[in-house]
């Protein structure tokens, strides 16, 4: 009997510790960003947003928060608060840093607590500048179509749009036409294949800058494609790896403007001048 | 209809035919020794039945000095009583067909010393539990302390080693490593679909309603299908035909009624009990919190003796929970009722040694849940059996044969942005569970099921085998036993098993034209009987189960995303020694076990109407009824008509899946970034690894005292007792979502008053 009440006893003080750890352990100072990098925007704007320990709780505002962005270099950009008002009306924590980031270049974004009690750190690397690499224009005069690959993509770009440069339709300045292709084409092992639809387009240009159709000779300054690129990031949105410390989403995109001559022949098909 | 569906059911119109049967419900003798002067019960008493024709029965008398002595052929045996310092006493006893004959005797006492060596050798296997088998009697659920004085079946289950419950409200239990929608629970061969009131220590029927009850925790023949955990076997007693019986009682808990009386007398009984919830009144004074939980049941059995070669009965079974499962500001109101009816017809010709039975059961259960406002939840299911047994019953040997079939009806509606689905599946098969004594000291138990289904679901066929050494032979201090089996279950209930007090389940056939959940079982055990009064038992176990139907959670709170498709495996060894010595009785248990599940590849399990989701995110882990250590001990001392009992009960820390905490996730559009500093976003949570770790240990001491007052027509029990003596906070859940624990019952004092008239 004295036996069973000993290992009784012993259960007992082996099973005293009555205290239950819902959250896991070092997640009480994780922080949640949202945010992406710009290549075409001056200043760089992120979200972040503290973890709650209840779904009921209010948000918590975030304080003596330190923001900081390096670059490949290791040099060092600080990032700077502000408070915006959220759609329901509540307040939200941003942060913003002036500059543009450079094609290609990775980044750390560091949130610390000033306390040094916690950290989140997230990486996140620009899309790399494409090259473009046209084909020979095929098709009659009016079907004259090019295929045009934007070389070194692995994923499907965001946008993509074919820009003319004309000029010579009664205005002494040239116009910029874009031509939005959106995320068309297919990925292939070498990059991205666009076919650019050069006939429609032409049509397309045409009946925008000469509706009345008064001006005889148009010519074509250039012919470029404005591409916007993807970090991989943006694959998964809810599973991102690239955030310690925290979650969220971090993300970048390329925004990248590229020539390419076109056969002058080719030019000459869709009747512009060729003026390259 | 699929060519086998028709071949079966051509089958069973031509067997059906035949006047073939016997019964699984044969002739039982129960009652109580006593000592002769102070009517002190007398355990460990040896009885003996010797059949007239040589075969021998025997068991020893319990803590309580009760016997049950189950599954006896009819006829004429002599009954012979003995215990050491008394004098022998025997009698004759015929038994009939599904007879149920009490027989109590006080026992003089005697100069003479018997010899108990003597008394050893007639004690044979009745009593002792083999291969996951425990037949359990209603002298052994008084040894558990509950709030209520007339005890119950779950409150003991749960001294059994390898049962684990996630907490004491809920009403779910595991059974090593199954879980509780795998369990098949039987009242007089009526399935029971939530078979525990939403108090987790109180069965669906009343414990004095129990004649007796097997219990197996695997390894079960192949007269049981459907399901592939454990079985829960619970006979009825037919009730008295003599006299008017009954008695009532009262506890803080639950209080009930019970009356049984001869509607002929010697032919016909009716037996009625209603039990009804009182917690729910008096929880604000007595626990010093609200109990927001309502449940009873009412129980009517007819058993008549319609002449020499037939009798029949009748069940009926009707039982109601309601509560909230939330909390007061977040109210998660759930209800669920059984309706459960039966009947038996059991017919003996007068020549051949062969038995034969025919039964219908029609159980329903209909549930309701709001998980969150507004979202009204809907699960109903409708089974409808028809039985023929067969049993040829050959000397020491028994040949049980079994026809069957099944009409299953499912309707549930999962609330807003589902369909309500309603879907039906017939099933048939055959089966044959048989015994055979090849040696005085070795049995054999083959069996095998076979089942076919409509509706594209997977049929199966299960062999079974159990067996029994007796290495010394007839009245071996040494039993080796060992059970083996193959199960099936086609019927699965879906439930959100992260959630201890979320028991809505789903009922549904299994995926059409996939594999469906099955088991298969190995246990192996050795009982040695140490002294006469001391018993040593030691079982492994080895469930290895595949298909099975797991819930996995995403990013939104409380909300269940879908079920994947899991393999897992229970192992463990049970350890168990008994003390019974007069009026002291001792039982100390100890399981060590692990379940661990495995996604499996593919991983959707797909039920209509019911979302399937992918892998989750470990290969490996244990689920949340993995409960590696367990110790149940319980403890019975009798002086004169007081008695004391005590339970005792560890538990190591049951699985869950951490947080890292509650966040606004903001879906961000590359077309349009900038909305993400601005948009309010929706509360997602994040999980950590899923069951990676493990809530605090469960223990609490339970005791009580009964004192029985003895007239010849009644007994008066008045009983005091403490739930929880030392007042551990065990937890019963964490609302991850307000962030609230909630414990299980805290200290709660108890009085009860039952009166038994007979």
């Amino acid at each position: 009997m004295r036996a069973v009440l000993t290992i009784i006893a012993l259960l007992s003080l082996w099973g005293c510790d009555n205290t239950i750890v819902p959250l896991v352990p070092g997640s009480e100072g994780h922080l949640y960003v949202y945010g992406y990098f710009d290549t075409a925007a001056d200043t760089q704007y992120v979200r972040l947003d503290a973890v709650r320990t209840s779904a009921l709780g209010e948000r918590e505002r975030l304080a003596d928060l330190e923001v900081v962005s390096f670059d490949g270099s290791g040099a060092a950009t600080a990032w700077s608060h502000t408070t915006v008002q959220l759609d329901d009306g509540r307040d939200g924590d941003v942060y913003m840093a002036p500059f543009r980031p450079r094609a290609g270049e990775t980044y750390t974004l560091t949130a610390s607590q000033s306390d040094g009690t916690a950290s989140t750190e997230a990486v996140v690397t620009m899309p790399g500048l494409p090259t473009l690499e046209p084909q020979r224009p095929r098709g009659d005069t009016l079907t004259l179509f090019q295929t045009v690959r934007v070389a070194g993509l692995e994923r499907d770009p965001l946008r993509l749009t074919v820009l003319y440069d004309v000029q010579g339709f009664g205005a002494d300045e040239p116009i910029q036409f874009p031509v939005d292709y959106g995320a068309t084409g297919s990925l292939t092992p070498g990059g991205w294949d666009l076919d650019v639809f050069l006939k429609r387009d032409h049509t397309t240009v045409v009946a925008h800058v000469n509706p009345d159709g008064s001006a005889r000779d148009i010519t074509l300054l250039s012919i470029g494609m404005r591409t916007e690129l993807l970090s991989p990031e943006w694959d998964d949105p809810d599973n991102v790896q690239n955030i310690t410390g925290g979650r969220g989403f971090l993300g970048a995109i390329g925004r990248y403007e590229l020539t390419w001559r076109l056969e002058s022949a080719a030019v000459e098909t869709l009747g512009f001048l060729d003026g390259q | 209809m699929p060519r086998r569906l028709q071949v079966f059911l051509l089958v069973a119109v031509i067997a059906a035919g035949f006047p073939i049967g016997v019964s699984a419900q044969l002739a039982s003798v129960r009652g109580t020794i006593t000592e002769a002067g102070g009517g002190a019960p007398l355990p460990g008493a040896s009885v003996v039945l010797e059949e007239d024709g040589g075969g021998r029965r025997g068991t020893l008398t319990d803590a309580a000095g009760e016997f049950l002595l189950t599954r006896l052929r009819p006829g004429t045996y002599y009954l012979t009583i003995s215990f050491v310092g008394f004098a022998t006493r025997t009698d004759t006893l015929s038994l009939g067909f599904d007879e149920e004959v009490v027989f109590d005797a006080s026992l003089q006492e005697s100069e003479e010393v018997l010899d108990e060596v003597v008394v050893e050798e007639t004690r044979e296997t009745e009593g002792r539990s083999t291969a996951g088998l425990e037949v359990v009697r209603p002298s052994a659920l008084a040894r558990v302390p509950m709030p209520d004085v007339s005890y119950d079946l779950a409150g003991y289950l749960l001294t059994l080693p390898g049962f684990v419950s996630p907490g004491d409200r809920g009403g779910q239990l595991y059974v090593r490593g199954g879980t509780s929608t795998q369990n098949l629970v039987l009242v007089d061969g009526i399935p029971i679909f939530q078979p525990f009131h939403i108090v987790g220590f109180y069965s669906a029927f009343p414990a004095d309603i129990i004649s007796f009850a097997d219990v197996y925790a695997g390894g079960f023949g192949a007269r049981y299908g459907g399901r592939i955990s454990s079985v829960v076997d619970v006979t009825t007693a037919n009730g008295s035909k003599e006299r008017v019986e009954g008695a009532f009682s009262m506890a803080p808990f639950v209080s009930g009624v019970r009356v049984s009386l001869p509607v002929e007398i010697g032919k016909v009984s009716l037996t009625g009990s209603i039990r009804e919830s009182v917690i729910e009144h008096i929880a604000p004074e007595l626990l010093g919190q609200e109990l927001p939980y309502r449940f009873g049941d009412r129980f009517l059995k007819l058993h008549a003796f319609l002449n020499q070669t037939s009798s029949l009965s009748i069940t009926g079974l009707r039982t109601f929970d309601q509560g909230n499962l939330g909390t007061t500001e977040a109210e998660r109101p759930s209800s669920w009722k059984n309706d459960a009816f039966g009947f038996r017809y059991t017919f003996l010709p007068d020549t051949d040694a062969v038995l034969s039975q025919f039964a219908m059961h029609y159980s329903r259960m209909e549930s309701f849940y709001e998980p969150a406002p507004n979202v009204r939840q809907q699960a109903d299911v409708d089974a409808f059996t028809m039985e023929i047994l067969i049993a040829y019953l050959m000397g020491k040997s028994r040949v049980h044969m079994g026809l069957f079939g099944n009409l299953n009806r499912f309707h549930y509606d999962l609330g807003p942005g589902s369909r309500a689905v309603s879907v039906g599946i017939t099933s048939g098969g055959v089966y044959a569970d048989t015994q055979f004594e090849v040696s005085p000291t070795f049995r054999i138990e083959p069996g095998i099921r076979y089942e076919v289904f409509s509706r594209g679901v997977r049929g199966s066929l299960a062999p079974r085998l159990r067996a029994l050494f007796l290495p010394f032979g007839p009245g071996s201090r040494q039993q080796w036993s060992a059970a083996w089996g193959r199960y099936h279950q086609q019927i699965v209930g879906l439930n959100n098993e992260q959630d201890v007090s979320d028991v809505f389940t789903i009922w549904a056939p299994a995926p059409p034209n996939s594999p469906v959940p099955k088991a298969t079982h190995l246990i192996v055990g050795v009982q040695q009987r140490l002294f006469r009064w001391l018993e040593l038992s030691l079982e492994g176990y080895n469930k290895a189960m595949s298909n099975l139907a797991f819930p996995v959670f995403g990013d939104i709170p409380n909300a269940l995303e879908g079920f994947s498709r899991v393999k897992g495996t229970a192992r463990g060894v049970d350890l168990r020694a008994e003390i019974n010595r007069r009026a002291f009785y001792l039982q100390l248990g100890y399981t060590l076990s692990e379940v661990e599940y495995t996604w499996a590849d593919p991983g959707r399990f797909v039920i209509q109407g019911v979302q399937t989701v992918g892998a989750g995110d470990r290969a490996t882990f244990n689920p949340p009824h993995d409960r590696p250590h367990q110790v149940n001990g319980t403890l019975q001392y009798s002086i004169g008509s007081t008695s004391f009992s005590a339970r005792w009960q560890y538990g190591s820390g049951l699985p869950f899946t951490q947080i890292e905490g509650f966040h606004q996730a903001i879906a961000i559009n590359p077309e349009f970034p900038l909305d993400a500093l601005t948009d309010p976003g929706r509360t997602n949570v994040s999980r950590g690894p899923s069951y990676g770790a493990r809530l605090p240990a469960y223990h609490r001491l339970d005791v009580s005292v009964d004192h029985r007052f003895v007239r010849r027509r009644s007994t008066t029990t008045l009983q005091a007792g403490v739930i929880n003596v030392y007042d551990r906070a065990n937890i019963f859940q964490y609302n991850f979502f307000s962030g609230e624990r909630v414990n299980q019952l805290p200290l709660v004092p108890s009085i009860g008053l039952s009166v038994e008239l007979r």
